[in-house]
């Protein structure tokens, strides 16, 4: 149970990662991210198939068009909508995500797949301590997941970059004023996030097949933002090896027809205690 | 002079209008005209595509032939979305188009009480493309309604009967996966449980993974830890495929066997390799070589398929039933001599026992095939490729259970 909790866990860091970053950069909350998961999964094997690529390419090309299809993103869909109600960059997002899911029907035909088998990927366990065996797949998942949280967290309290992002996301106007160039930094943000969705999509095709009903991870993913708090990239891993735990409990030793439920119910009470969430900034949900 | 020439104009548009209607209309009366409602979009697109176009290359192909018995076949193809509102709108369409002699509906279960109980009132022969449910089903089929396969319910049943075949009498402890839509979960809670606990296997899970669930694994582990030593699936592929990726993943001993003869399953279960993965299917492998899979070879790479192979053979088989209904009904075929010709059709030609394993048989108790005959396929590593493990296993038809 541990080594599923780990590997839940950990794309679901990535993930609800994404949403907050892009949350705290433009306060709109991504609903394409679901379909721009599953078409990374997706993409990200065919890519590695049409081109006969290395298989190890996959990860860095993966992210390398994830950021440019992000920062894309923001300078076509999302900064024409600079000055429009947030709702309707939200509804945006809605859209697109509709057009995604619909591609992904009619390019790849919808059909489930094996990305891990496609690209020869061995699944013999290795004992990695007593009691802990896992595979190649899910080791590279929960040492990139956590590593890619850890990089996030440190770009963003340490550097340059993470302070600017920071002082946008508090106040864009007087970031402008500061000198920030603001849309670059909503355009990185945009960016980075939509680079972990696809990241994510990658490592998750190696741990299971890939179909249309994948995007529900990253729809889960949105309960562990919520959860951790939609400002704080902080509240991001505990959030989402809570909710991965719970999860994973409750499909072994009580029900699985419950676990796609359990998450929910789970949001529901935290928001009840703490709607800003874990770890979110308290003030925002009050100025809200 | 302006007024003689506006009307010279319309003269002439209407002209041009007539001559290029009048030969439409008139090749239209020598074609057999079918009108076919489809999933074709949405989630369930991803299963009703293949099996249409299945049937679409097989009448390309009949065409490109001179079709039946001179006469071409022409589709008209529209999009239900899988709603019942939609696929009701599109009969009542198809209704209206007198040229239309019958129906093909591929559609979901969900979809079928809407449709049958407008098909009944409008007397439209159709073919249903799926696995089979009421009211095509023994005892008291509807007249108009018909469906090549065998019952759902039978082949949950044969699927028991199947896994005996494979792991044998003794010993076995079996646990089932399904998924929690009404259809399925009922099915394995209600009756493929209790028909393997009477045949002497001991249940020991019965899981029902909710649709949204991607990553079986723990699912199998919970199995794995109750000493299941066989596992059935019979759901929706992503779920069969994601129970088979974790058996594969998890390195589970046991026999594992899942529903194959719908679109997305087989070619999926060839890329896993696993010995221990089975594979219930209704068609025959087009790797065998027998004329009617050089044909369905053929045919893809002449008209398109963009499907994995395999994905042809049911759509295939509904045409054949289909062109075989036609040709018995000859010219002119209207809707009740249709209705007529298909309650007592029999196709049993050498091509149909071919891909089939068995004749479609159609009666005045079962509008689906009297009997079927099963095949499970399984990855035989010496081989390098998909094997038989049971050949022509044959269950015939039931009665539908009333509860």
């Amino acid at each position: 149970m541990l080594v599923d909790v780990l590997v839940l866990g950990s794309i679901y860091a990535l993930l609800s990662a994404g949403y907050v970053i892009v949350y705290r950069a433009s306060r709109v909350l991504n609903f394409a991210y679901p379909d721009i998961f599953m078409v990374a999964a997706y993409l990200a094997f065919a890519i590695v198939s049409y081109a006969k690529l290395d298989p190890l390419l996959m990860f860095p090309v993966n992210i390398l068009l994830g950021g440019v299809a992000g920062a894309l993103m923001y300078a076509l869909l999302m900064a024409p909508m600079a000055g429009q109600p947030v709702f309707a960059a939200v509804l945006v997002t809605v859209g697109l995500g509709v057009i995604l899911r619909g591609l992904v029907v009619a390019g790849f035909t919808g059909q489930v797949i094996f990305p891990g088998r496609s690209i020869g990927l061995d699944y013999s366990l290795v004992e990695i301590a007593p009691f802990l065996r896992m595979n190649i797949a899910q080791i590279v998942t929960v040492l990139s997941g956590f590593a890619m949280v850890a990089v996030l967290l440190l770009v963003s309290r340490y550097s340059r970059l993470g302070m600017q992002m920071r002082a946008t996301s508090s106040d864009a106007r007087l970031a402008a004023y500061r000198g920030i160039n603001i849309h670059a930094i909503f355009a990185i943000s945009w960016g980075a996030a939509i680079a972990l969705g696809s990241f994510s999509g990658a490592l998750f095709g190696l741990n299971a097949q890939v179909g249309t009903e994948s995007a529900f991870i990253a729809v889960k993913a949105l309960v562990v933002a919520l959860v951790g708090g939609m400002d704080s990239l902080g509240g991001v891993l505990p959030a989402a090896l809570l909710v991965a735990a719970l999860e994973t409990f409750v499909q072994r030793f009580v029900d699985p027809q419950l676990s796609e439920i359990i998450p929910f119910v789970f949001l529901i009470a935290v928001l009840l205690i703490r709607p800003w969430g874990l770890s979110g900034t308290k003030e925002i949900i009050d100025r809200v | 002079m302006r007024r003689y020439l506006g009307m010279g104009l319309a003269v002439a548009i209407a002209a041009a209008g007539f001559i290029a209607l009048a030969p439409e209309k008139a090749r239209a009366q020598e074609e057999y005209v079918i009108g076919l409602t489809g999933a074709l979009s949405g989630p369930a697109g991803t299963l009703f595509n293949p099996l249409v176009d299945g049937l679409r290359i097989y009448f390309d192909r009949v065409n490109d032939r001179g079709g039946i018995a001179g006469r071409k076949v022409k589709l008209i193809i529209r999009d239900s979305a899988n709603d019942p509102l939609r696929v009701v709108a599109d009969l009542k369409a198809f209704a209206d188009m007198k040229e239309i002699v019958g129906v093909v509906f591929a559609s979901a279960s969900g979809t079928v009480g809407a449709y049958t109980k407008e098909s009944a009132a409008l007397k439209m022969p159709t073919l249903f493309l799926n696995p089979c449910y009421p009211p095509a089903t023994p005892p008291k089929p509807a007249a108009e309604f018909f469906c090549p396969g065998i019952s759902s319910y039978v082949e949950a049943l044969t699927l028991v009967d199947l896994m005996f075949e494979l792991h044998g009498k003794d010993g076995m402890k079996l646990g089932f996966v399904t998924s929690d839509v009404p259809g399925a979960r009922i099915v394995a809670q209600r009756i493929m449980a209790p028909y393997a606990e009477k045949k002497g296997a001991t249940v020991v899970d019965v899981a029902v993974a909710p649709m949204a669930t991607t990553d079986l694994g723990p699912v199998v582990r919970n199995m794995q830890d109750k000493g299941a030593n066989a596992i059935i699936s019979y759901t929706y592929n992503h779920h069969m495929l994601g129970a088979a990726d974790a058996v594969d993943r998890l390195k589970f001993t046991g026999k594992y066997l899942l529903v194959a003869e719908l679109p997305g399953v087989l070619s999926q279960v060839e890329q896993l390799k696993n010995p221990n993965i089975y594979a219930s299917d209704q068609f025959s492998l087009l790797s065998e070589g027998k004329p009617v899979h050089k044909e369905i070879l053929e045919a893809i790479q002449k008209y398109g398929f963009k499907y994995p192979v395999a994905d042809a053979r049911f759509g295939w088989r509904g045409a054949m039933v289909l062109a075989a209904a036609l040709e018995k009904c000859g010219w002119p075929c209207t809707r009740e001599k249709l209705v007529t010709t298909m309650g007592t059709l029999s196709v049993d030609s050498q091509t149909m026992l071919d891909l089939n394993g068995t004749p479609v048989v159609f009666n005045a108790t079962t509008h689906t095939s009297v009997e079927k005959a099963f095949r499970v396929y399984h990855w035989e590593t010496g081989a390098n490729a998909l094997r038989t493990a049971v050949d022509w296993f044959k269950k015939p038809e039931q009665n539908w259970p009333s509860n």
